[in-house]
Formats: structure tokens, C-alpha cells, sequence
């Protein structure tokens, strides 16, 4: 009977292992950072590897790929594996290339890919404490700091439930992004091999 | 007594019904089919099934990827996904059932759900029961009549090859199928050649 209580107390205590809720301190620490990292960002360029998890799949969807941003609101996504695919934000235009074939789309024209596109944008820095229209909140972990954004608005709620930023704890630096919806699928991004402020010529981001 | 009228009126939708047949079919005999169909390319309920998706619309294009599932029993699980992850679509068909799960507001028409519904109903039905087949010299032909319209299965060396949908005589949409094992499809290609619309599917794996 004793073993069985401890069986139960330990499966309690052990989904928390290892994270606990950030100190008011360390909150305002993590935005200070986040903020100053935003200011002197000009450019980013990075690797990244995204899983899209789907429940009823047995294994997730990983595709490969570079990113390429540059101040104030252009982003560049290259899928190199195991497809060929580009998107490119630029404004409010959405520029797709598609193995050879290009489009483009205005994404003034729907509120719902211009809301993507500015948490895309915001995401990529981290710099998303400023939007007042989601719900904040946070976790610490021995290896990084997490923020979860909670969408105010049901129209934006109606397609996602929430954007979840992983943050080095020394640098700032958005490690992660995860976008999950409202049926708890979720596309995961973790971004590698980052290079900051480094040259990047407007010619990346032409279509 | 019949008069002449009411056997203008019988020859004339005898001539209609004849003249909304596939024209792939005519002159070919038809013959009493054996069995049920089988397209395999769906239904192993152990694999993912992961597609690269090439739409074009006109003049546009779009990429993403799609993933169905057989979940159970006649039951299809089909997740449509952009370039960033973000649904488009999730639609469970049953056998005689369609549930969107979730659709983006911008494709939440009722043509657009019809066309999905459509679409993934031909793609993924297992078991068709033909009521006539044709021969030809490389292929055989099986008819399929479900509710709306009619289906036109060709397969070649007992591999299905394509289907055709028909709707009143005229070809609405075509799937086109490259499998190199006959069970698995490494492509397949959706025209609906009055919409302008086409997609093309990569398996990924």
C-alpha cells in the first residue's frame, strides 16, 4: 500500500520535473533582452528543421530548410528537403515559388494571412510581448526560458490556440517556435546554425 | 394506346440518356463485370500516407502537403497543410459521410467543400462495385455509378491507371495515378479540366 501511494505521488510530481514558473524578476529580465535583441537585429540567417505533428499520423512530417530575415518585415523561408518550395513575406505580399512555378498573394485582402504573417515576423525575433491582442505566459527550464501566447481574439483562436517562443536564457534568442491548434496538432520549428546582423543582400528576398 | 406523341417523347430521352454516356465508352461492348474493384493506393491503415501538393488555379499556384490516413473501416482522415504548417483543411470521410474537422475561412465555400468531398471520395473508395465493363486493346474499362454521376475506372495489367468522373456525358475530373508497385502511388494528378483547376500529388516517401 506504501509503494502504491509513493507510485502515485511520484507520477504526480514527475510531469513538472524540472520546470517551474518564472519569477516576476526573471520576466522582466527575459523581455528586456527580448526588446534589446529586437532593436539591434537587422538580419538574421538560419537552418531549421520543422516537424509538423499531426495526431493521427504515426510519425511527424519533417521537412528541412533555410530562413533568411531582414528588418523591417521581409522573411524568407527556403524548403530544401525533401521538397524544393519558397515563401517569401514581404509587406503584405506573400511570394510563393513552387519548383520553378512562382505567385503571389496579397495578404492585405485577408485579415487571417496578414495576422500570420505579422506573428511569423514577430516570432522569428521574439519580439511578440507588444502584441496586446494574446495572453502571456511562462515557464523556466534548466536549458531555456518559454512563452506561450494565448490569442484574445476567437477569430484568431478559431486557427490557433497558441504560439509557444523557446528562448536561449543567456542570449534571448528565439531557439524555437511552436504553433499549435485549437486540435492540439501543432507545426514545431527549431531553428540552428544562426548568424546575426550578417550581410544580406535585398536580392535574397526578390521573387 | 400509345400515341405517337408519348413515343416522340420515349425515343427523344432514350436519345438523351444515351447521348450523356461517357463518349469514352461508346462503341466498345459492354460486358457483365466480375466482383468489386480494388484501389489500393489508401488502404494499408498501418501507413502515412504524405503527399508534396502542387495546386494551380488559374493562373495560380499554391504548395503544401497533404496527409491521409485510413483510420477505420471506410474511414479516411485527409490533412491538408501550407508552406508554414498551418491547416487548410481537415476533412474524416466516411462512407457516406464528410466531416470537415477544420477549413480556413477563405476556403469555407460550399463549392470548394463539394469539389474536396468529391475529390477524396474517388481517391480513397477501396472497393467500387462496377455495373458494366468495356475491353480494350490497353486497358479495361470498369463503369461505376455512385449517387451523382458516373466513374470510369481504366486499369492496366490489373493495376488501376486512372479514373475519369463523369456528369451528364461530360468529363468533370480525371486522377491519374503512377505507381511503379501497384500499390503504393508515387504521383498523381487531379485535372478538373472546366475549373482550371489542377493538383498534383508527390509522395514523399
Amino acid at each position: 500500500m506504501h509503494k502504491l501511494f509513493w507510485f502515485f505521488c511520484g507520477m504526480l510530481v514527475w510531469p513538472t520535473f524540472g520546470q517551474d514558473p518564472m519569477t516576476d524578476g526573471a520576466i522582466k529580465e527575459l523581455k528586456h533582452l527580448v526588446s534589446k535583441n529586437a532593436q539591434d537585429i537587422q538580419s538574421i540567417q538560419s537552418d531549421f528543421t520543422q516537424y509538423k505533428h499531426l495526431d493521427f499520423l504515426s510519425n511527424d512530417i519533417v521537412t528541412h530548410g533555410k530562413m533568411w530575415f531582414k528588418t523591417p518585415d521581409r522573411v524568407k523561408w527556403q524548403y530544401t528537403e525533401p521538397y524544393t518550395y519558397t515563401l517569401i513575406f514581404s509587406g503584405d505580399r506573400m511570394h510563393i515559388e513552387d519548383q520553378g512555378k512562382k505567385s503571389s498573394v496579397d495578404m492585405g485582402a485577408s485579415k487571417q494571412f496578414q495576422k500570420l504573417n505579422e506573428l511569423i515576423v514577430n516570432s522569428v525575433r521574439g519580439d511578440m510581448f507588444g502584441m496586446s491582442d494574446f495572453e502571456v505566459s511562462f515557464m523556466a527550464y534548466p536549458e531555456y526560458y518559454e512563452a506561450t501566447f494565448r490569442p484574445k481574439d476567437k477569430k484568431i483562436a478559431h486557427y490557433i490556440a497558441s504560439f509557444v517562443l523557446s528562448f536561449d536564457r543567456t542570449t534571448g534568442m528565439v531557439q524555437e517556435v511552436k504553433m499549435i491548434e485549437p486540435s492540439s496538432d501543432y507545426t514545431r520549428i527549431v531553428f540552428t546554425n544562426r548568424s546575426i546582423n550578417g550581410d544580406i543582400p535585398d536580392a535574397i528576398f526578390d521573387q | 394506346m400509345v400515341t405517337s406523341r408519348t413515343l416522340f417523347l420515349i425515343s427523344s430521352l432514350l436519345i438523351f440518356v444515351w447521348s450523356c454516356a461517357p463518349s469514352r465508352t461508346k462503341g466498345l461492348t459492354p460486358q457483365q463485370p466480375m466482383g468489386e474493384l480494388w484501389n489500393p493506393y489508401f488502404s494499408d491503415a498501418a501507413k502515412d500516407y504524405v503527399y508534396q501538393v502542387q495546386m494551380t488555379y488559374k493562373t495560380h499556384n499554391f504548395g503544401g502537403i497533404l496527409a491521409i490516413k485510413k483510420i477505420g473501416t471506410n474511414v479516411h482522415r485527409i490533412v491538408c497543410t501550407g508552406g508554414i504548417g498551418n491547416t487548410l483543411f481537415d476533412l474524416e470521410l466516411k462512407a457516406d459521410n464528410a466531416k470537415f474537422n477544420q477549413i480556413l475561412a477563405v476556403l469555407d465555400r460550399k463549392p470548394i467543400r463539394k469539389l474536396l468531398v468529391q475529390d477524396f471520395t474517388v481517391l480513397t473508395q477501396e472497393n467500387p462495385r462496377p455495373t458494366r465493363s468495356y475491353l480494350q486493346k490497353n486497358n479495361d474499362i470498369f463503369e461505376v455509378n455512385p449517387k451523382q454521376g458516373k466513374l470510369l475506372y481504366f486499369m492496366k495489367a490489373n493495376t488501376l491507371d486512372k479514373i475519369e468522373r463523369y456528369h451528364w456525358g461530360k468529363m468533370e475530373a480525371s486522377y491519374q495515378f503512377r505507381s511503379p508497385n501497384g500499390i503504393q502511388a508515387s504521383k498523381i494528378e487531379v485535372l478538373h479540366p472546366k475549373k482550371g483547376l489542377s493538383l498534383t500529388l508527390t509522395a514523399l516517401d
